[in-house]
């Protein structure tokens, strides 16, 4: 909705980010709806991970196994709390600029995030001996984790209701 | 939005990153990352032929933020919102800094300064971009409604 500005209340002023102050519209979103979309996006990203890098990409680690962890040494609990902390960042990120944007705004978000995680790729590609077809697997993984990001967030941020 | 704007502000943050991911990682970090070239890192004239590669990766990452930015400016922001946004920014990264500690035998404290530095970067990239590309309207005051 053109010019529609919209209000957080519990998560916003839990994590000090303040939306516009429009006047054409605002909207209260419940702050458990807030919690509830960071698991749901977490979910999202855990189950996608598990999809990509130990199904589709398992054979590709396995041949360079000398520049990973040892697989009984892999720490899964820190690699479940990355995933939760990137979750959490990126979906107050989203409650910031998309709650309550049109479906665009909302693809065009989840774009520049997929950017983000292409960029951080590529860097990753520059220092780290890693093979060239895992980093084109990691980018296509990557957006199209940003494109489930994206769904979930938008499916679980819808606000509550209006304010009369 | 205002493209010149904008992309004055993309340049800035390209610098910004570009200068900030050089002090980080091949100053003060370069004496860590020496003790594992050409096992966990490209050996240096390897990593110098991929140069392009991080360069443009650190341009997309500079795209990603400003444009970010730029639509959180347009509904109006304080530097506290700059700032914020940083802190995420930030903390996606420290996430992913952390799903590599799992997975790569890093060194020892590594991944501290890693988190250390990138939350720094991310805040600094943060209110870089609020001073060169101004919201439109000031932060409001939701407790005042």
């Amino acid at each position: 909705m053109e010019g529609a500005e919209f209000v957080v209340v519990e998560s916003v002023e839990a994590c000090g980010l303040h939306f516009g102050g429009g006047d054409e519209m605002q909207v209260v979103m419940d702050g458990s709806a807030a919690h509830a979309a960071i698991l749901a996006v977490f979910l999202g990203i855990f189950i996608t991970g598990f999809f990509i890098h130990h199904v589709w990409l398992k054979s590709n680690y396995m041949a360079t196994a000398s520049i990973w962890r040892p697989e009984a040494e892999m720490d899964f609990l820190w690699l479940v709390g990355g995933q939760f902390v990137i979750a959490a960042a990126f979906t107050m990120i989203w409650l910031r600029i998309a709650i309550g944007g049109a479906a665009m705004i909302c693809a065009v978000v989840c774009f520049f995030v997929g950017l983000l995680c292409a960029g951080n790729l590529l860097i990753v590609y520059a220092v780290q001996p890693i093979e060239h077809h895992v980093i084109m697997k990691w980018i296509i993984a990557g957006i199209v984790q940003g494109m489930v990001f994206g769904i979930i967030a938008f499916s679980a941020c819808k606000p509550s209701k209006p304010l009369s | 939005m205002n493209p010149k704007r904008i992309l004055i502000a993309l340049i800035v943050a390209f610098v910004a990153i570009s200068a900030t991911d050089f002090l980080i990682h091949e100053v003060l970090l370069k004496s860590t990352y020496a003790l594992d070239a050409g096992k966990l890192w490209r050996a240096e004239a390897d990593m110098e032929s991929h140069r392009s590669g991080m360069l443009v990766g650190q341009f997309l990452v500079a795209i990603a933020f400003t444009m970010l930015w730029a639509r959180i400016a347009l509904g109006g922001a304080g530097i506290q919102c700059a700032i914020a946004l940083g802190v995420l920014m930030g903390l996606a990264y420290s996430g992913s800094a952390v799903i590599q500690w799992a997975v790569y035998p890093l060194p020892d404290g590594l991944i501290f300064k890693w988190i250390v530095s990138g939350i720094a970067q991310s805040i600094l990239v943060g209110v870089v971009l609020f001073f060169v590309y101004k919201p439109s309207k000031p932060c409001p005051n939701i407790s005042g409604k």
